[in-house]
């Protein structure tokens, strides 16, 4: 699933996004860029990318808290790593709430709660893998795309939002009609949700990108407050920084920005990590906290962040182990040809990529001359597409 | 059939582990079961490092048909027991390479159990390891 949406007037064919994506999920073709979804991890660098606005993600509106009797905001822990004092989260809480919310609850505790099961987690089962763990969206999505061999490896809790949503859900003074909105701080996150995007099996109804609600809860601020408990320890869980704060004697390894974390991937794939106990990936800089959706930055947000866990409380919320744990991502291996058949392909598809240039310059529309090969030979294209070729052509014959 | 030589220079620390990349992409392309792809990828680069460290250089090819085949074949110095360095923890890795992380002495146990076939010959000429999987 991808939450890119692409603006066909605003884009100038630069190619940018092309050459920018980890997974080759674009091309450009027909003169309008297009997103494989099953390609996509959501990781927002093409929206980085594209200097003329023509990608973007867009969540749910506060028009749709008007479909519920009972509007329940569920505010990400990074959002709140974004104050500096337990004074100014609750202010802001009050801002959120004041957007026409009923209640609003900061993920920290549940964050703490999910901190917690992981060091007990890792302290039980750490010989036997290196242990991989992420509640980035975007990086459970590479890890399916592109090292599948990793995805036993990942230590199967759910999302933290999802949790919440499943365990307030079922409160017993839950009104019937009550709507949970999840305020995210990054794009992948808004796959999570019912709304907009479809993911039917979550108690999650809608999420919104907290950047578009900032000039409401901007005017909303006040000396104004709303009780809401910060967990330390869901501090922690949102900063690369101080992951390994509550990992005494173990081996906690932690890769932050996508970079780092296809480094990772790469050597753990040849078991070369086999003396970390646990892998600790995130898609952004400095962990969640680095949300690209924030109006903050991954470092000031840091810096934040220390001060604020030192006047945190140390509860979390009473949740059941079991509770925390949820749906494994399964192998997406799907190979219904045979060997045979797979190499006959291989070897075809390599006869085109020796024909063409190699330079993956990416003027066919595909990220990749073994991208192109792919859609040559699925008769998609032709070798005169490409436009390399093609000029050498000219070259000899003038 | 699909055949891919590479080749490895003695003591090109430096390199380690890129062939093995290489050959772990051409194995994704070819779309590999993971966990058949997690022993192949764990194998071939314990061998690929096991050259570059011990061995005058030589040469890695894989051979893919019904069953994916490695041979890694080098130009000396051999191995002088065969069963002592296929006991866990053996080592005659140099300073260097172990201060580099080599040379843990597990390479070769390893790879035998990573391995579906497993054959290695050696002589003062060279060593010769043939690696086979399924694929199915």
């Amino acid at each position: 699933m991808t939450v890119i949406s692409y603006t066909l007037e605003k884009c100038q064919k630069c190619m940018k996004c092309l050459h920018s994506c980890l997974t080759g999920a674009i091309s450009l073709q027909d003169a309008r860029v297009k997103i494989d979804s099953e390609k996509c991890t959501n990781c927002a660098t093409c929206i980085e990318a594209c200097v003329y606005q023509g990608l973007q993600a867009k969540g749910s509106t506060l028009a749709d808290l008007e479909n519920y009797q009972y509007k329940i905001a569920l505010v990400s822990t990074a959002v709140v790593g974004e104050c500096c004092t337990v004074d100014q989260v609750e202010e802001l809480m009050m801002a959120i709430k004041k957007l026409g919310f009923d209640e609003v609850i900061n993920l920290s505790g549940y964050d703490g709660a999910m901190y917690e099961e992981m060091i007990r987690y890792v302290g039980v089962n750490h010989q036997q893998t290196t242990l991989i763990t992420s509640f980035c969206p975007v990086v459970n999505k590479l890890i399916e795309v592109k090292y599948p061999i990793l995805l036993s490896n990942i230590v199967p809790m759910d999302n933290i939002s999802e949790v919440a949503a499943r365990s307030i859900r079922k409160r017993e003074d839950m009104p019937k009609n009550t709507g949970i909105f999840l305020l995210c701080e990054c794009v992948s996150k808004l796959t999570l949700a019912k709304y907009p995007y479809g993911n039917k099996y979550s108690e999650i109804d809608h999420a919104m990108v907290i950047a578009d609600l900032f000039p409401q809860i901007s005017r909303n601020l006040s000396t104004e407050r709303l009780r809401s408990p910060v967990s330390d320890k869901g501090l922690y869980n949102v900063t690369a920084n101080l992951y390994t704060k509550g990992f005494k004697d173990k081996n906690v390894v932690v890769a932050d920005g996508l970079d780092k974390v296809v480094k990772a991937l790469e050597l753990a794939e040849f078991d070369r990590l086999k003396d970390c106990d646990l892998l600790f990936l995130s898609g952004c800089i400095n962990g969640c906290i680095g949300g690209n959706l924030l109006w903050g930055n991954p470092f000031s947000s840091f810096n934040n962040v220390r001060k604020l866990a030192k006047k945190a409380c140390e509860t979390t919320v009473d949740i059941s182990n079991n509770d925390l744990y949820g749906v494994v991502i399964a192998s997406s291996f799907n190979e219904k040809r045979s060997l045979q058949n797979r190499l006959a392909n291989f070897i075809k598809i390599n006869e085109y990529v020796e024909k063409l240039p190699g330079f993956d310059c990416g003027a066919c529309g595909f990220h990749s001359c073994r991208a192109m090969a792919e859609e040559i030979l699925a008769n998609r294209a032709t070798l005169a597409d490409c436009r390399v070729l093609r000029s050498n052509d000219k070259n000899e014959s003038e | 059939m699909m055949k891919y030589s590479y080749v490895i220079n003695k003591d090109d620390y430096v390199n380690a582990g890129k062939v093995s990349s290489q050959i772990k992409k051409i194995l994704k392309e070819l779309n590999v079961r993971p966990d058949i792809l997690r022993r192949m990828a764990i194998a071939c680069y314990e061998a690929e490092i096991n050259m570059i460290i011990h061995s005058f250089g030589g040469e890695i090819t894989l051979v893919i048909d019904n069953k994916a085949e490695f041979i890694f074949k080098d130009i000396g110095p051999g191995i002088k027991d065969i069963t002592l360095a296929m006991k866990p923890g053996y080592s005659t890795a140099n300073e260097r390479a172990r201060e580099l992380g080599f040379g843990a002495g597990m390479g070769l146990v390893n790879i035998k159990k990573v391995s579906d076939e497993f054959n290695i010959e050696s002589s003062t000429k060279g060593t010769i390891l043939t690696l086979r999987f399924d694929l199915l």
